[in-house]
């Protein structure tokens, strides 16, 4: 399953990449001539001879992040899974109200799993000797909204966010291979911060790297309410 | 070119969302049979297990098979069992006895067989109920998901065995034979007899509170 899911996934970013860049032409050639500069922006009516008035990278007001995360458990869920994931990704589109803010919809997925040696838990008067696994899934699905403080200039953008909405929680705790499972969907928040670093002045695509918090208040056995940062890194495409 | 850019992400943002939905790690397939297996042991809170100072056991194992009895059996493997768990009691200071020698204590000892038949049905229920994939998806806005009527059968297995300890000292004094200890054994292979040795000790280390004042 997880290649399928591997394969799927770069199956996904390769085309979503294909279609945006496909899309997306240089609007003028190269000039290093000013007075060029000047008359192409003449045309689009930016007459302000600066030389990036003509670098807007896309033209829907589309951008869609695509995103692979890193993430650390944080308080109770941490005593549940203590190891870092590494299979986490999120994923946002959003709509560029100005060219500083962006609102949309995200949606992620993390998986943390931790297996515990086998011993004896005691409940009472009984013991149990069990191989426990813990494994949580947390999907969150979010509005969220983006600011960029410095909108469309040039050069690294750094940006905080803000997504809140839902987060669907799927909780398995296996004792050997007899489960026991807990699935809620609550409420979720996730604050978040990063920069985008454009790979050329006219390039759809950026890079980029953030760090993203998650809260959702589920509690079920040893947890009490699920927290966790995320380091991503991945691409920001303004669609055309 | 616009609208399929843009189409193009509606369609991927949520087939991303299904696919990453579905893959969780599966903690079964990162499971040795030893690991699958788990021992429960219960004991009576009130019992004094240091009061009993002999016991006796069960000649046969008694065999549950779909929650009725199917009937005793002695084979070489279960000769094996009675032996190994025979072998704690002693360790624990308990006397070996016969059972018309007025035991402190009877041991008994099930394997249960319990086969389930699962039925489904298709088309599932869920189909055309809120929620699922509507049919609009697909691009067929107002259609109803169908597939001629038919059910799928399949089986599950469930294996575990019991260890009980049962009060015979006391029998008496209420009229019921109370069991003061039992254990549960599940999992893969535990009626494999060459797990037997390593699934004893288990169930009697984890019972420390097992032992004869003598």
């Amino acid at each position: 399953m997880r290649t399928i899911l591997s394969i799927s996934l770069t199956a996904l970013f390769v085309t979503v990449c294909v279609a945006a860049n496909a899309q997306w032409y240089s609007p003028y050639p190269n000039y290093n001539n000013g007075y060029q500069r000047l008359q192409q922006n003449m045309e689009r009516g930016q007459n302000n001879n600066n030389q990036y008035a003509y670098t807007r990278n896309g033209n829907s007001n589309f951008v869609l992040n695509l995103n692979y995360g890193i993430s650390q458990p944080l308080g109770t869920l941490k005593n549940y899974a203590d190891k870092m994931s590494f299979t986490g990704w999120n994923a946002s589109l959003l709509y560029q109200i100005n060219p500083k803010i962006a609102a949309g919809l995200g949606i992620g997925f993390y998986d943390y799993y931790q297996k515990i040696p086998r011993q004896v838990y005691h409940q009472g008067n009984t013991d149990i000797s069990a191989v426990q696994s813990h494994t949580l899934q947390l999907i969150p699905v979010q509005p969220t909204i983006m600011f960029t403080p410095k909108g469309d200039e040039p050069g690294i953008q750094p940006y905080v966010g803000l997504g809140i909405g839902a987060a669907d929680v799927n909780y398995q705790e296996y004792w050997g291979e007899f489960v026991d499972k807990q699935n809620k969907i609550g409420f979720s928040v996730s604050p978040m911060a990063g920069i985008h670093i454009p790979f050329t002045k006219t390039s759809p695509f950026k890079f980029n790297v953030g760090v993203k918090y998650t809260y959702a208040p589920f509690s079920y056995n040893e947890i009490h309410n699920i927290s966790m940062v995320e380091a991503n890194v991945g691409l920001s495409i303004h669609l055309r | 070119m616009k609208k399929l850019s843009f189409f193009a992400v509606l369609f991927a943002v949520p087939s991303a969302l299904f696919l990453l939905s579905s893959c969780g790690k599966n903690a079964l397939n990162n499971l040795s049979n030893e690991e699958s297996r788990i021992y429960i042991t219960n004991r009576d809170s009130t019992a004094n297990f240091k009061s009993y100072k002999t016991f006796s056991i069960v000649d046969s194992v008694a065999v549950i098979q779909n929650n009725q009895m199917a009937g005793m059996e002695l084979t070489s493997g279960d000769a094996q069992l009675l032996q190994l768990i025979t072998a704690q009691m002693a360790q624990r200071g308990y006397v070996l006895v016969n059972k018309d020698q007025n035991p402190d204590l009877g041991i008994n000892v099930t394997y249960i067989a319990n086969t389930y038949t699962n039925v489904v049905q298709y088309p599932y229920d869920w189909w055309n109920t809120p929620g699922y994939f509507d049919p609009g998806y697909w691009g067929y806005g107002g259609y109803g998901y169908y597939f001629p009527p038919t059910f799928g059968i399949y089986q599950t297995n469930e294996n575990y065995m019991t260890v009980d300890l049962i009060d015979l000292k006391n029998a008496s004094q209420d009229q019921k034979l109370n069991a003061v200890w039992n254990a549960t054994l599940k999992g893969e292979q535990v009626l494999n007899p060459g797990n037997y040795p390593s699934e004893v000790k288990a169930i009697f280390d984890q019972s420390p509170y097992l032992q004869s004042g003598k």
